[in-house]
């Protein structure tokens, strides 16, 4: 029935992967948004040698780089921000966007970075596991060139507020991220929703790891009853084999090998070890890695157990699985689980700061970044206004007049000005602790 | 036929998600409407998801919403419209497209109820639970939710008193169904949060479907409180009057009990006026809540109670509901059990006897229906809601900020005053 029900969910028919399917969809994705990243570039510069635009090179401070221009202001650059991408002409550099490797490890990154922001909203584990969760749904469909992980963060963690029934007012929520505006959080939100393809469920390992830990303490009492197992291929078995008694299985977890590096431990302190320790591997770096794309819930809370203590994890397995019939799919499983855990290691221990080195290689790719983004997806919250009234530019400009125009392109300004100053804020704010 | 026969006899075959195939009409509608390219299962050849990431989300949302038409306005409310809509197919598919207005005072952006009923629907997919076929925003950023289309509801049915009859075996199949439905929401722990008549939808082959999931939620993790302040009033049970903020699947099988009683009825059978009056009408039926009949319930934080009331006799139940045999007395006090941990699950109820015995429940396409115009009118109505609170409102305390509109307990005492009992 489990089984049944994880295969109609949309974590499983729209956001579960081989890991070669997975690579194949980041390429394209990549590949997509290079080609729709220099088309947009190509006709920005058209535009603003049209315009005869003089552009200044702007400041190439990578990390507070949140816009670079915006959609409508391709004749008004005279202030010398932004626009870098734009600054060259046609023929003088080829834009040179990121690979998709580059991409996975910026948003690798977010990913951090959104779980520290939900730290210190104090959100309970289910937001902080569904938000970094989601960042990477989103982004293997569409690529940091398109829009910067930076600017949807708080647009994620929002709507993960409300996915997870944990609703704050947006007034509230927006006054913890410093000069943040609701309108800023909300503008992108659309588009955040449409990424996810409007699913906003997400199955995570966190219970079954509950329901594990609760089965093995009975074990550890004595108290474990084993289920009479319904697909037994073989009738004659159920009737000549008997599984372990309960306190046979007791004797068998007692006398687990024990772990080379804690001092042996009784039964039930070691659970209780097991528990916490796989407890935060699950709620910090299996979030860094593609454990939740290329495994199920129960594989990923058994391969933490099995990272933190492998003969519980098989006693487990075995104690789920004991008939003779079921002893080529225990190891099936086994290995499964191995697999997982060789994922999971890539998330890095639980609570470690991130290397000098993989910051490094961050900056350096955003940096590269900053060159590479779509300039038409900058100004979210002016594409969003756009959207709202449903206008293109094309029709403004028909219809608008200028005089409006000339407004709008002011009250844009102001507010990218406004949101780079605040951004740098929220830097400070939230950088430190990762930084 | 849209339920398999033999299903009606024996309670549980919808269990097999197998059966999470809908009737034949809109099973291809939905197999259509999503075409294998949004399916990368791992499996998938590596062309499919290739061709899925080179699209934008944008452009997808373009080619679900050149799908379908809308075809005219079949009702509006503050925060959405219902279209009636066919899909651009040959033959087409008749389509309710419910659009949720784009807030633009006091907004929180997509609003809650939107959410989680696009949450739960994308998941929860079951004969005897709407289908979801699509979802996509149109341009000015409006939601649009595009629902198969069902053009009635239990609520028409039991208040036209003239002008349809029912038989028992035609109330235990509307219930069969109705129960399938909410076993399905809990097999997957969901918890629908709002089951009264006119959310239990009917097609127009008969098949009973739950609608609207604007107030569900999954079942919370052990001490994360929930919100007391959903269900409409009438179908509220009791350990929600109390503000009960730990609860279970049993809330939703009191209002299906509830349900059972008005079909059995005609009318709705506790209909309080205010929370305290509920409290006082369920005390009057079925004895006032102590520690006795319920263990725990003084320390309820909303309990309080008019002066200890002994309920109705044993006869009254039969006297009331006696024509629904000694097995649906039996079974309605059984689902409206005081004490929740008592209530009968959504499981059990299905395999109760009372669905296996004569007269057994009708064939879906046998039972009375009403529809045509009024149909649609009716649905236009029911589609739309008004925009829900959210946990942590007032009542919730989720965490939350208070100030909010109360929006939840308005939202149920709108529905109510809405009901007009005049002609009953």
């Amino acid at each position: 029935m489990e089984d049944t029900i994880y295969l109609a969910s949309s974590q499983h028919k729209l956001w579960s992967f081989t890991p070669e399917s997975l690579s194949s969809v980041r390429k394209a994705t990549n590949a997509a948004a290079a080609a729709q990243v220099r088309e947009a570039i190509m006709r920005a510069r058209e535009k603003k040698m049209m315009n005869g635009g003089v552009v200044k090179s702007g400041n190439s401070n990578g990390m507070v780089d949140s816009d670079i221009g915006t959609p409508a202001d391709g004749s008004g650059n005279g202030n010398g921000v932004g626009a870098d991408g734009l600054a060259l002409g046609p023929d003088e550099k080829e834009i040179e966007c990121l690979t998709a490797e580059e991409e996975l490890k910026l948003v690798r990154y977010y990913c951090r970075k959104i779980m520290d922001i939900a730290t210190v909203f104090e959100f309970p584990t289910n937001i902080k596991a569904t938000a970094p969760t989601f960042l990477r749904r989103f982004f293997t469909r569409t690529s940091p060139m398109t829009y910067h992980p930076k600017t949807l963060l708080t647009t994620i963690l929002y709507l993960t507020t409300k996915t997870e029934n944990h609703y704050i007012h947006l007034k509230d929520f927006s006054s913890k991220i410093p000069k943040s505006s609701p309108e800023e959080i909300l503008a992108p939100e659309f588009v955040v929703a449409m990424g996810l393809r409007w699913c906003f469920e997400v199955k995570h390992p966190f219970r079954g790891l509950e329901g594990a830990i609760m089965e093995l303490v009975k074990v550890s009492e004595g108290k474990y009853i084993h289920p009479t197992h319904p697909t037994t291929s073989d009738p004659q078995e159920t009737n000549t084999f008997n599984p372990p008694t309960p306190a046979e299985w007791q004797a068998k977890l007692h006398n687990l090998p024990p772990l080379p590096t804690s001092p042996h431990l009784p039964p039930k302190p070691r659970i209780e070890r097991a528990h916490g320790k796989a407890r935060s591997i699950l709620s910090g770096p299996v979030l860094l890695t593609d454990a939740y794309f290329l495994f199920t819930p129960p594989q990923i809370y058994l391969s933490s157990i099995y990272l933190v203590d492998p003969p519980l994890a098989h006693f487990f397995l075995d104690l789920k699985h004991p008939y003779p019939h079921q002893s080529s799919l225990l190891q099936t499983l086994k290995s499964i689980i191995e697999s997982c855990a060789e994922e999971v290691r890539k998330g890095g221990e639980p609570g470690a700061q991130i290397s000098k080195e993989e910051m490094d290689e961050v900056k350096r790719i955003d940096r590269k970044l900053y060159f590479c983004r779509n300039p038409e997806k900058v100004d979210l919250v002016g594409v969003s206004k756009q959207a709202k009234r449903g206008v293109t530019e094309d029709e403004e400009s028909g219809t608008g007049g200028n005089g409006e125009a000339e407004r709008r392109e002011r009250e844009v300004k102001k507010r990218k000005l406004e949101r780079e100053k605040s951004f740098r804020e929220g830097e400070e704010l939230f950088g430190s602790q990762t930084k | 036929m849209t339920i398999r026969t033999g299903g009606i006899g024996a309670p549980l075959p919808l269990g097999s998600s197998k059966s999470s195939a809908t009737a034949p009409g809109l099973q291809n509608a939905f197999i259509e409407n999503k075409p294998p390219k949004a399916k990368p299962i791992a499996s998938a050849p590596p062309a499919a998801p290739a061709k899925l990431g080179a699209e934008l989300a944008e452009d997808l949302n373009e080619e679900i919403k050149n799908k379908y038409t809308k075809d005219k306005k079949i009702g509006e409310g503050t925060y959405a419209i219902v279209y009636l809509g066919h899909t651009k197919t040959q033959p087409p598919t008749r389509v309710a497209i419910k659009k949720i207005k784009a807030q633009t005072i006091l907004t929180s952006g997509l609003s809650m109820d939107a959410i989680r009923e696009v949450k739960y629907l994308q998941e929860l997919h079951h004969p005897n639970i709407i289908l979801l076929l699509d979802v996509f925003s149109s341009k000015n950023q409006n939601l649009n939710l595009v629902l198969e289309f069902l053009d009635g509801d239990l609520e028409m049915i039991i208040k036209d008193t003239r002008g349809i009859m029912y038989s028992l075996a035609d109330m235990k199949s509307w219930m069969l169904m109705a129960l399938r439905g909410v076993w399905w929401c809990h097999t997957n722990h969901v918890l629908h949060r709002d089951i009264k008549p006119n959310n239990l939808l009917i097609s127009s082959t008969g098949v009973l479907k739950l609608g609207d999931f604007g107030l569900a939620r999954s079942l919370s993790d052990p001490y994360r409180p929930m919100t007391h302040n959903v269900i409409t009033r009438w179908y509220r049970p009791p350990e929600l009057l109390f503000g009960a903020r730990f609860y279970s699947t049993a809330v939703d099988v009191w209002s299906l009990g509830c349900v059972l009683a008005e079909l059995l009825l005609r009318v709705p059978f506790i209909a309080g006026n205010s929370d305290v009056h509920q409290v006082e009408l369920i005390c009057n039926v079925l004895g006032t809540p102590n520690e006795e009949n319920w263990p725990g319930v003084t320390s309820l934080p909303g309990y309080a109670v008019p002066s200890n009331n002994p309920g109705q006799p044993p006869g009254f139940w039969e006297t009331m509901f006696g024509h629904s045999g000694h097995e649906g007395v039996r079974l309605l006090k059984g689902m409206m059990e005081l004490d929740p941990r008592k209530r009968v699950s959504a499981k059990s109820a299905l395999e109760d006897p009372w669905f296996r015995i004569e007269p057994r429940p009708t064939r879906p396409d046998k039972l009375p229906r009403k529809g045509g115009t009024e149909g649609e009118r009716k649905v236009g109505e029911d589609l739309q809601r008004v925009a829900g609170g959210d946990e942590g409102e007032p009542g919730g305390g989720m965490g939350g900020p208070r100030g909010g509109n109360g929006s939840m307990a308005a939202r149920g005492k709108g529905v109510a005053r809405k009901l007009d009992f005049g002609g009953l």
